[in-house]
């Protein structure tokens, strides 16, 4: 009886300054006349009327839709080069300088780049959050692939196995930790670059039609697309670590645990 | 096998790839100098050869000594240095301010864990907002000024910087602390001997990291908001149709990431210098 209490407790603890949070947004925006600052009441409206009805084939669909497809040929083709230039030491050292400086090159800085040779569309946005997962994906996995156990390696040249057995049961599981590292910090950028080439140049997106709704001085469908943007990069994450970090990373804890670390 | 091939093996004089190998592994520097220009020399070439060939539409792609040309130019002229300076000056504030607010607020809540669990929902709700999702709303408040930089900066990093905070001071040894409490160490004592820099790895991890992402944010504000800076040039040079300049801009700020990151891990490794992860000798 006195743990459950206890761990009622615990949350009701951790929970109390959002709710107070969103409470106190509620109130005090309840009868603002300030038009920059609608009645959350309001935001909650559009939202509804915003997001669910057409705007979510119109606006919706064609972010999510980029975001997805960016997302995964940037993960897939980063993971395969980054475990190449990992797994081939003179390889490595060739590139090591050229991938040093993509990663210190700001990834918004291409959008430019990518508006000229793809035009304004989605192949441009699809264009640009591949270049910045790739890259991300790629760095990790080249640290991680370089860092497989030596002794694994020479295990599996001793008793001759295969290569592509190799590949997807000792560099791929060694290379893993990194490699989600990678991945999760890809997926926030993939969010973050998915909205930065809407608000630049695009005809359609959540992205855009928040900035456009601040253009036109539609302040409440303004707020509303804030609101789903930061509800989308919450949700993106907490669906990473649920559905990939986890499952993908579960035997890690366990084993770190069992060395005494 | 039997013993004298073995031998055999061993003492055959090294080829030359295992020589190389050697040398590599003892001066790491020394290959990686050889292998920055050999990789300038390849980039240099297979643009110039793409461009003239017209493998690259030329249309899109100038040459490289085209674009090495206005480099030079964009380089001598003053333009571009203020240019620089405005979105260096906003990377620098805003990482001070995000720095030091995360980094005294993550010790803070690191040492006191019941209000980090008070204040841990919301922390991982905000962390994963994009910055540039309460542009339009800064735009609205502040215009295109240094302010809504740095505010959309505070949000790239602020909470990068608390977490690390957070996680370098309970990262402590328990029984460190409980022994200098046994020993009467005063609270600030401990706090400056012990806590402060057991959690400095960590800290410092954290700053580094914000150093690229206020960066990358001072660019994303120049770039969609309109603030002056290389965000900005870049995306101006494109719709102006000066290509050259739009390339020339893009690999300087490049390089300018590059001079930040080598900066921070040159720091990274003079605060460090006592920490395990920083010594050869202890790997």
């Amino acid at each position: 009886m006195n743990g459950v209490t206890q761990r009622v407790g615990s949350v009701a603890w951790e929970l109390i300054l959002v709710v107070v949070i969103v409470a106190a947004w509620w109130f005090t925006s309840a009868s603002s006349t300030n038009m920059y600052f609608p009645s959350l009441q309001h935001i909650m409206e559009s939202f509804g009327h915003n997001w669910f009805g057409a705007g979510f084939t119109e606006n919706i669909v064609p972010s999510l839709r980029n975001f997805i497809v960016g997302y995964l040929i940037g993960s897939v083709v980063g993971i395969g080069l980054g475990i190449a230039i990992g797994r081939i030491a003179w390889l490595r050292w060739l590139l090591t300088p050229a991938v040093e400086y993509i990663r210190a090159l700001a990834p918004p800085a291409l959008l430019p780049f990518f508006i000229l040779i793809l035009g304004i569309g989605p192949e441009m946005q699809i264009g640009i959050i591949t270049e910045g997962v790739l890259f991300i994906v790629l760095l990790n996995a080249i640290d991680g692939a370089k860092g497989v156990e030596p002794t694994l390696t020479s295990v599996c040249t001793v008793y001759r196995i295969p290569r592509w057995y190799r590949f997807f049961h000792v560099v791929l599981p060694a290379s893993s930790p990194q490699i989600v590292a990678g991945l999760r910090t890809g997926i926030s950028l993939a969010v973050a670059l998915m909205v930065i080439s809407e608000m630049t140049a695009a005809t359609r997106g959540i992205g855009f039609f928040t900035l456009q709704a601040q253009q036109n001085f539609n302040f409440v469908d303004m707020w509303s697309g804030m609101v789903l943007l930061a509800i989308i990069g919450v949700i993106v994450n907490l669906l990473f670590v649920r559905l990939i970090e986890r499952p993908v990373l579960f035997w890690q804890r366990g084993m770190s645990g069992a060395a005494g670390k | 096998m039997s013993a004298p091939a073995d031998i055999a093996a061993r003492t055959r004089p090294a080829t030359w790839r295992q020589r190389a190998a050697t040398f590599f592994n003892m001066h790491p520097r020394v290959g990686f100098a050889i292998a920055v220009v050999i990789d300038l020399i390849l980039f240099y070439v297979l643009w110039q050869v793409l461009t003239v060939t017209r493998v690259l539409p030329p249309r899109f792609f100038p040459t490289a000594n085209a674009v090495l040309g206005r480099m030079g130019a964009v380089l001598v002229g003053s333009e571009f240095w203020i240019t620089l300076w405005h979105t260096v000056e906003s990377w620098g504030a805003g990482l001070i301010i995000g720095g030091v607010l995360g980094t005294l607020s993550g010790i803070v809540l690191g040492a006191n864990d019941r209000a980090y669990r008070f204040c841990r929902v919301v922390i991982e709700l905000m962390r994963p907002i994009p910055p540039v999702v309460i542009l339009p709303l800064a735009l609205l408040l502040l215009g295109v000024t240094l302010q809504i930089k740095l505010l959309l900066i505070f949000q790239g990093i602020f909470w990068i910087v608390l977490l690390q905070a957070v996680y370098g001071v309970r990262s402590v040894d328990k029984v460190m602390l409980e022994t200098a409490r046994v020993y009467g160490m005063s609270r600030t004592r401990q706090f400056f001997s012990i806590q402060l820099p057991g959690s400095l790895p960590f800290i410092v991890t954290g700053i580094r990291i914000a150093a690229i992402f206020s960066l990358i944010v001072s660019i994303v504000a120049e770039l969609v908001g309109g603030a002056p800076g290389l965000g900005n040039d870049i995306l101006r040079a494109m719709s102006a149709g000066d290509d050259r300049s739009m390339y020339s801009l893009i690999l300087l700020t490049g390089v300018l990431g590059v001079i930040i990151t080598a900066g921070f891990s040159m720091l990274e490794r003079l605060i460090l210098f006592w920490h395990p992860s920083q010594r050869k000798v202890s790997q």
